[in-house]
């Protein structure tokens, strides 16, 4: 079997200190918020742990973005430049998941080391790490210290407004990511896009015989 | 006790207010003729007046048997302003007799005493306060003889005492002793400069007394508390006429208020403040060990704190205009905008999103498992598996 490396070392690195942070945001965003109703460590150890974790992923945000900004990888979210075929790719991509899969026809993407993404995760990812990450972050770290932040909190209009922000995107995230793992199970078999962000390198499957 | 001796004391007495009132004449009685808007020194009584004739002199003191000077120089024009003016001078000085006033024969021995002596006076009309406060580690500290120990004059300046629910901050009388708090809360506790802006000293150092959030009317352009000096805005009105069904704001209720004043003030928002639900147990400050460290006293759903809540603007004559309302205007997304100065994650959530991350997860861990079941149903049909995420 053909094999593509499409997940350089600072990637693999990058995603799995995300995954981890992202699920220890979550779990103790759950403890903060419902403080009362979950009691699985302490209030004051839970936003302790919530500041830390949302600080290493903030500095793992920029390995991220250093990594593509400096690197010709950066392809990989932009190898279509026609906007009207990256939206058609993203519909036929769509389209596949919605109905072509349960036909039985074939994914209509193929990966390759600067092809890695489909068009519709192109979009996603570019949506989630160029726009929502960065405003979770952001509030996030508004959140940590007020009063340091007072201005801008009192521009973006108050604290309620902030921590509705950062809770509408907890939401989204939350939800997010059964979605993501889910996707990361259609390759050729179940495991082979999770080995691939282990390894770097994704299985390609043959094309069918003549 | 003869009607001549009687009527002896009150001749003298009469002429040491004579001179008073001559030297309040010779003075020139700027110092309390400025007093407070809505408070001239002509709500002064002639008695107090009089009084201030020599005390409110600057440099007016007396020197003590221990080398101290007591300074007996009294703010005219902040005791016109002063929740006290009503009762007077010799409302609080019963020990005066003006017959043998001023009485240089009298002996103090120290600054402290006197402070001492004068701080029995406050009991005759706040009993409750004095109760709580002998709980308290500032009682405890006297009673050891602790020479810098807070009387009660050490907070409530007692000839400029204002209703404390009027002051800026109520925490920056403490601040004035205990300077250098910000950086030992900041050592453990999470958004400590918010916590101090926003909680009263008491909310924690009196563990035992019950709390409550008051929403400060608040100007946002002027970046301060709105005081309604002239009476123009009439808060307690509006608050009345936007309470529709009577029983307190509720959210939209609390909308249609703060549209109300907006007319007049148009960058208006309401910052909450945590505190006391009754000013008696504010005296009640136990020491730093016994303080509430727990944080889910006020981080908890539902949490007591939260379930008392008031809205308030400083009215004419800087009293306070407060008015109820319910609960659920901490929790409702209808008031994000209105009540932006005030958050308590995990006491204050909104309700409303608990009911979107239920959706949300139902959503994220449904479109997986149907997915699945759909593959499975037409799996028969299906002749090549997916390829990639």
């Amino acid at each position: 079997m053909k094999r593509a490396y499409v997940h350089p070392l600072p990637v693999r690195l990058w995603h799995w200190t995300n995954a981890i942070g992202f699920i220890l945001l979550i779990l103790t965003g759950l403890q903060i918020r419902y403080v009362g109703i979950v009691s699985v460590i302490s209030f004051k150890a839970a936003v302790t742990m919530h500041n830390l974790v949302g600080f290493v992923l903030i500095a793992n945000y920029f390995l991220w973005l250093l990594y593509y900004l400096f690197s010709d990888k950066i392809v990989v979210y932009h190898p279509e430049l026609d906007p009207r075929k990256y939206f058609r790719g993203a519909f036929r991509q769509m389209w596949y998941y919605g109905y072509g899969i349960f036909k039985g026809e074939p994914n209509p993407h193929h990966v390759s080391a600067y092809r890695k993404f489909n068009a519709l995760q192109s979009l996603t990812y570019q949506l989630i790490m160029m726009v929502l990450v960065p405003i979770q972050f952001y509030t996030g770290l508004l959140l940590w210290d007020l009063e340091r932040f007072s201005g801008t909190v009192e521009f973006l209009g108050g604290v309620r407004v902030v921590a509705t922000i950062h809770v509408a995107l907890f939401i989204f995230f939350s939800a997010f990511i059964f979605v993501h793992v889910y996707l990361a199970s259609l390759g050729p078999r179940t495991s082979t896009h999770f080995k691939a962000m282990l390894t770097g390198y994704e299985e390609l499957e043959e094309p069918p015989a003549k | 006790m003869n009607i001549y001796s009687n009527a002896g004391r009150f001749l003298r007495s009469a002429l040491a207010l004579a001179a008073c009132a001559a030297a309040a004449a010779m003075l020139s009685g700027a110092t309390w003729a400025a007093a407070p808007a809505g408070q001239s020194a002509e709500a002064l009584s002639d008695a107090d007046k009089t009084c201030l004739g020599c005390h409110g002199a600057e440099g007016l003191k007396k020197d003590l048997a221990s080398g101290e000077s007591l300074a007996l120089h009294v703010d005219g024009a902040a005791f016109a302003g002063s929740v006290h003016r009503p009762i007077g001078c010799t409302g609080c000085h019963t020990q005066i007799n003006l017959a043998e006033h001023p009485a240089k024969t009298r002996k103090i021995a120290s600054a402290r005493a006197y402070a001492l002596e004068q701080s029995e006076n406050c009991r005759a009309c706040h009993d409750r306060v004095f109760k709580a406060h002998e709980l308290s580690v500032h009682a405890q500290r006297v009673r050891e003889g602790n020479p810098v120990a807070p009387t009660c004059a050490t907070c409530h300046s007692p000839h400029a005492v204002r209703p404390p629910s009027v002051e800026e901050s109520s925490n920056s009388t403490c601040l004035t002793c205990h300077a250098g708090v910000a950086d030992v809360h900041a050592k453990w506790l999470p958004n400590a400069a918010r916590h101090l802006e926003a909680v009263s000293c008491s909310g924690c150092h009196a563990p035992a007394a019950l709390k409550k959030v008051d929403l400060r009317l608040f100007d946002a352009s002027a970046d301060k508390r709105v005081a309604d000096s002239t009476g123009k805005l009439q808060f307690d009105k509006l608050a009345r006429a936007a309470d529709t069904d009577g029983n307190g704001l509720d959210p939209m209720e609390l909308r249609t208020l703060i549209a109300q004043v907006s007319r007049q003030i148009p960058k208006a928002t309401f910052v909450g403040h945590l505190e006391v639900r009754n000013g008696v147990d504010a005296h009640e400050l136990l020491a730093k060990t016994n303080a509430s460290q727990n944080c889910s006293r006020c981080h908890s759903d539902a949490a007591a704190p939260f379930q008392v809540v008031t809205v308030s603007a400083i009215g004419p004559d800087a009293k306070l205009v407060r008015y109820d309302a319910h609960s659920s205007v901490l929790t409702s997304a209808v008031t994000v905008d209105v009540l932006r100065g005030f958050y308590a994650i995990g006491g204050t959530r909104i309700k409303i999103f608990d009911v979107l991350l239920a959706l949300g997860l139902i959503a994220g861990i449904s479109v997986p498992v149907l997915h699945i079941l759909i593959r499975r149903l037409t799996r028969r049909q299906a002749k090549h598996p997916g390829e990639n995420t």
